[in-house]
Parts: structure tokens; sequence; C-alpha cells
């Protein structure tokens, strides 16, 4: 039987990566609605979905593995988080927010986001009479989609000035790794006719 | 905090060196991995350190100071609602929005073309949206009194520029004349290659000709006290920010006023408008004030880099002859080097070989072989940012790398300077004509030297 595919996943090579933020920029304006091509024209703030952490010994984004048995599909009460085509998606008009999902993830790749429906903000419905309070904004679950349906493949992919992210087909990142093994098998061999 | 134009938000700045290592003239400093820093002695306000930098005020993390604190401290309007990067520029919004508020003062604006083409970007839309009309209207309805378009009045710098080139021609010697209508360049010179400052052209850049016009001859055509008119500029530069506030340009006879009171970019006219509530689409087109120029075939000079060159050549044959004379062939061929052209001219017994450049650092070599005693070039334009003024640091700023490039060639073509066609002589033009009668008596004469030209100064880098 043929082994079913592996959903592919963006990792970062923090060896690359200068943590210029660029990839998270690309992230929040692939998933805008109304595209904003300058800062200027940005109406609010980035919600990117990954996130460049810094430490003393390491920069490097962190985004969702599009796990195999995702723990935020499990944890999820409302089954909001589903695999669809290969991508572990949250559909937000189930979502209420619970948060569970933000814990379950071991990277910390998902977020609670305030919804916007245009350029207008969404109020959850028990503060309906409050709309002017900021604070009780409408908050779902928001993570990597892969940019699903964007022709180019993920944004923060294509953005990055340091070519640090590479989508990875995980059957095909193994046989690489294969291969490597087998060309410095073969190194190693030679070292010892010498 | 430094007192530099230029400034980088130490709590946002996240040490990934992109704007050091495109800085022309190194003046980011900053340990590995610490939060850089800017050179003010070094810089040269080109703000291309603006327009790469990508580190901004996360709403995901929770320990930074609160927006509205950090909107306060770079004295931006609390209705912004963009985010806020690390690099940013100092500004003077709160005076102007004073200024218009004061019913005492009279309130002047110019405006650049490659602002009118490229501030629609910050309001979502295509460059060239908008018509030059509307930017003029939305000005008008800001309360500037008077709005004029800074490249038509550019007829005095080109027509004070072409003289000087001629005279030097005439008697052979200190040439090229070097373009000093770029800040970014002018300062490099002065820092970098003190020994090549005689050969900067002594004309003040159109910005601060137009502001030295609006408080004298402007505010007296007007029947205004010169001291009560406010003086704003609207540019696609950070650097003129910096030349604005030089010592050398104050207005003439008035005591440590500016000629160019308040310099707005691009990007802070999109912020009066938007704070202001301005529907700038929905305002019906004025027109820009034109009795103190009106010269349609400069609307698009000082866009990009070769137009100061071709406007200056275009000029400079009605100055060595009295006859009629077909238009100059003016032909750009890229030079060896890169982000340089050239071009040459036959205006009576001269050969005039052109070269302009965008990009300090691709100046440099040009600048060397001046400095190695070579007389290739009669005339020189170097524009500091990389695709000239349509893509300098007071623009618009492209949010991903990949779309820099398309959008800079957008802005170039829209605003592309027309070499063809019908070209009036300028000084043959009424309105400059009576600028030169009723005031300055005549081009590069004593008055208009005193008020239109400027001299510059050696800086000596302290390490």
């Amino acid at each position: 039987m043929k082994a079913e595919r592996l959903n592919s996943f963006v990792l970062a090579d923090s060896e690359k990566c200068t943590g210029c933020k660029t990839c998270e920029i690309a992230c929040a304006v692939a998933h805008m609605e109304q595209k904003a091509g300058t800062a200027g024209a940005t109406d609010g703030p980035f919600m990117p979905r990954l996130y460049v952490m810094r430490t003393p010994e390491v920069t490097v984004p962190v985004q969702c593995r599009q796990c195999e048995d995702a723990p935020c599909a499990i944890v999820c009460q409302m089954s909001a988080i589903s695999r669809v085509d290969g991508m572990i998606l949250v559909d937000t008009e189930r979502c209420v927010g619970c948060k569970l999902c933000l814990m379950a993830c071991p990277f910390g790749a998902i977020e609670l986001v305030p919804q916007h429906r245009g350029t207008k903000p969404i109020y959850p419905g028990a503060w309906k009479e409050q709309e002017d309070w900021i604070g009780r904004r409408l908050y779902r679950a928001n993570k990597c989609d892969l940019c699903a349906g964007r022709d180019k493949g993920p944004a923060c992919v294509l953005a990055c000035p340091q070519k640090a992210l590479e989508m990875v087909n995980p059957a095909a990142a193994s046989r690489k790794r294969n291969l490597e093994a087998a060309v410095s098998l073969l190194e190693c061999a030679k070292g010892f006719d010498a | 905090m430094t007192d530099g134009i230029i400034q980088i938000d130490q709590e946002l700045c996240t040490a990934c060196k992109r704007c050091g290592d495109n800085c022309p003239v190194d003046a980011i400093e900053g340990e590995q991995g610490k939060p850089q820093t800017v050179c003010e002695e070094r810089c040269v306000n080109c703000g291309q350190c603006i327009q790469i930098c990508s580190a901004y005020d996360s709403i995901f993390d929770d320990n930074l100071t609160p927006r509205a604190t950090r909107l306060r401290e770079r004295s931006l309007f609390p209705s912004l609602k963009e985010p806020l990067f690390a690099v940013y520029d100092r500004n003077c919004l709160a005076d102007v929005k004073a200024a218009l508020a004061d019913a005492g003062l009279f309130t002047m604006v110019q405006c650049d073309s490659t602002v009118s083409s490229a501030i629609p970007e910050d309001f979502g839309l295509a460059a060239g949206s908008l018509s030059p009309g509307q930017v003029a209207a939305s000005l008008k309805k800001l309360g500037f009194q008077k709005a004029y378009n800074t490249n038509s009045l550019a007829a005095f710098s080109i027509l004070e520029e072409a003289h000087e080139l001629i005279e030097r021609l005439n008697c052979g010697r200190v040439l090229p004349v070097i373009d000093s209508s770029c800040p970014a360049a002018v300062k490099f010179i002065e820092q970098s290659y003190p020994e090549l400052i005689h050969y900067l052209s002594s004309c003040k850049s159109p910005h601060q000709v137009a502001g030295a016009l609006f408080k004298s001859y402007g505010a007296k055509r007007s029947g205004i006290d010169p001291a009560s008119v406010y003086s704003v500029s609207v540019v696609p530069c950070t650097s003129r920010k910096f030349e604005a506030n030089r010592p050398e340009m104050k207005a003439d006879d008035q005591e440590g006023r500016r000629e160019v009171d308040a310099v707005l970019t691009t990007r802070e006219l999109a912020y009066l408008i938007k704070d202001a509530g301005i529907d700038i689409f929905g305002l019906p087109p004025e027109e820009f004030d034109k009795d103190l120029a009106d010269i349609p075939w400069l609307a698009n000079v000082y866009c990009t880099t070769g137009d100061v060159t071709q406007a200056v050549l275009h000029t400079s044959p009605e100055l060595l002859t009295n006859g009629a004379r077909s238009p100059l062939n003016i032909a750009f061929a890229d030079a060896q080097t890169e982000g340089a052209r050239v071009t040459s001219v036959r205006v009576d017994q001269y050969d005039i070989k052109a070269v302009a450049v965008s990009g300090l650092r691709n100046a440099i070599p040009f600048l060397e072989a001046i400095k190695a005693g070579k007389r290739e070039f009669g005339f020189m334009e170097i524009r500091a940012c990389p695709m000239g003024c349509v893509s300098g640091g007071g623009q618009p700023k492209v949010l991903l790398p990949q779309d820099k490039l398309p959008a800079y060639i957008e802005r170039a073509n829209l605003t592309s300077f027309c070499s063809a066609g019908d070209r009036n002589k300028i000084s043959e033009h009424a309105a400059v004509q009576q600028v030169y009668q009723g005031y300055f008596k005549k081009p590069y004469g004593d008055k208009s030297n005193r008020i239109l030209h400027t001299q510059y100064a050696e800086r000596r880098l302290g390490h």
C-alpha cells in the first residue's frame, strides 16, 4: 500500500534568519481582506500567523507544523479545526474563542485575533451594547493555512530577503536526507581506500 | 534619542542590519544582535533605511510600550492606524496643523509631482489614481491659502543653473557643474569630497528657491507681510527636512526665519488628509496656483534621475543664441558603471557631455575621476535614492521587498519627463519674466544670486 502523503509545512533556517520580520508582514498582507501595498494603506495592526522569536542565541520565525495528529484539532470542543487537503485549518465561524488550541499547540503557533468584517470590527454577542469598548472585540483562533489558494505558495517563503524559509514536503525531504547520507557513506568509504 | 532627522526606535529594532547593509554612507551603527543607532554626522538623511525597515510594533508583544505612547513620542496623530516601524523620521505635523489653524498666518504650500502621483498608494490605490488637481484640492481643503506645484517653480532653478553652466563653459574651468538639487548628494560631497565643493552648482534646490520666492516676491505680489507667510513643502524626500534647516536657507531680510518653515513627506501629507477626514477621491479637482510660474513641460521634472540634466541642457542654448533653435535631442545611454547614464549635446561651440547617476555609491567612481583631474563631463547630476526622487525616503513605504522595484518603475513611468514636444523657452515665459523684471532684475544677477543661490561648507567627520 502506498503511504499517504504527509502534510507539508513551512520551516525556517535559523542560520539564515536575521530577524527582520519581513515574513510576518508578508503573512499579514497575504491574509488581509483589502491587500495593502504600502504601510500607509494598512488600516490596522498586522495579524501575522508566524512569529519571529529572538533570544541571545537564536532568531527564527515559529509557525505551524501542520501536525499529523494535531493537538489543536483534538482539544477543540467545537470541531472547528480539521485537516483539509493536507492543511490543518480553523473554521472561524465555528470557533468560540475558548483558547484550548492556543494552549495545546506545542509551538504556540495559534493566536486569537480580533475579527473584522470589511474594515468594521466585530463584537461578541454578549457585548453588543458596548461597541465602543475596544477591549472586548470578538477574538477567534488564527493559524497558518499555508496561504491556501495563493498561486505563488506561502507568502512568507517568497518574501524572505535571506531565503531562510522553505515549504517542506516531508517525503521529499527525507529522500533528500537519504541521498545525502548515501553520498557521505561513499565519501567515507573512499577515505578507507586511501 | 539623538537630534537627527532619522531615528531608530530602540525597542522595535531587531538588529537585522538590513538598513545598515543598504546605507550608502555607513551611518548605521551598533553591535551584532543589539538595536542599531544612526550616526547623525555621517547620515545624509536619504531615508532608504526607513523604506527597508520591516521591524514593527506587533500587537502580540505584550511587553511593548503602549501604541498611544509611541505615537505621542513620535509626534504622530492618535488617529494613525498603520503599524509603526523601528526606523522613522522626525516630523513637524503638529506645527503644520497649528499653522493651518492660525488666522494670523498666510499659509503657502508647494507640492512635488512625485508626491501627487504616489500618494494614492497610501490610500490603497494604484499610483497615478489621483489627478494633480485632486491633490491641489485636498491641500486647499486642509486650509492652505496658496498651493503651488514645485516642479513648475523649478523653472527658476533650471534657468539659474543653466546660466551657471554657460558661464563656467565660457570661462572653461570648474567643470562639471555638479547639480545641487539633491540635498543628500550635497551633504555627501561636503563630508566625503570636500575638495569638490566648488564644483557644486551654487543654485538652491527647487523647493528652497520656491520657499525663497514665497517669502519675497510671492508675499509682495499677494500684498502680504513676508513675516506672516508660513511656507510648507511637500516632498518625496526626508533629506529636504535637513536641507530646509541648514543655516544658509534663511529667508531674505528675515531674522532667523526659514524659507521653508516645514517639510512634509508624501506619507505625512496622507496622514494630514486622513486625520482631517478629507475624502480625497470625492473632491472636485482644483488648479495649483499659477501666478509664480506655469510651464507645462516642467510638470514632471525632478522626478527621476536625468530630468534635471535634460532640463538644464535644454535651456542652455536659449542663453547662448538669440535666434530660433530646434529642440535639442537629448538621449541617454547606459554608462559602463551601474546606475549611471550619459548623454552629450552640441550647443554652439561647446560639446557638453553629461552624466546622471542614481545612488550615492554609484556616484563614487565619477567623483573620484573629478578628484583625479579628469575633465570628461560638463554637467553631472546625482540622485541619492535608487531610482531618483520617485523612490525617495519620504515616499509611500512599499511593504514587501519584491514589490519595491515594480512600484518604483510604475511611479517613474507615471512621471516620465517629456523630452520631446513643445518646449517653450523658460526665459520667454510671461510669469518668469514678470518675476525677474519685477523683482530679481536678471537671471544670475546680484539679487537672484543673493536669494536663489547658496554656499556649501566642508564637514569634517569625527571618525
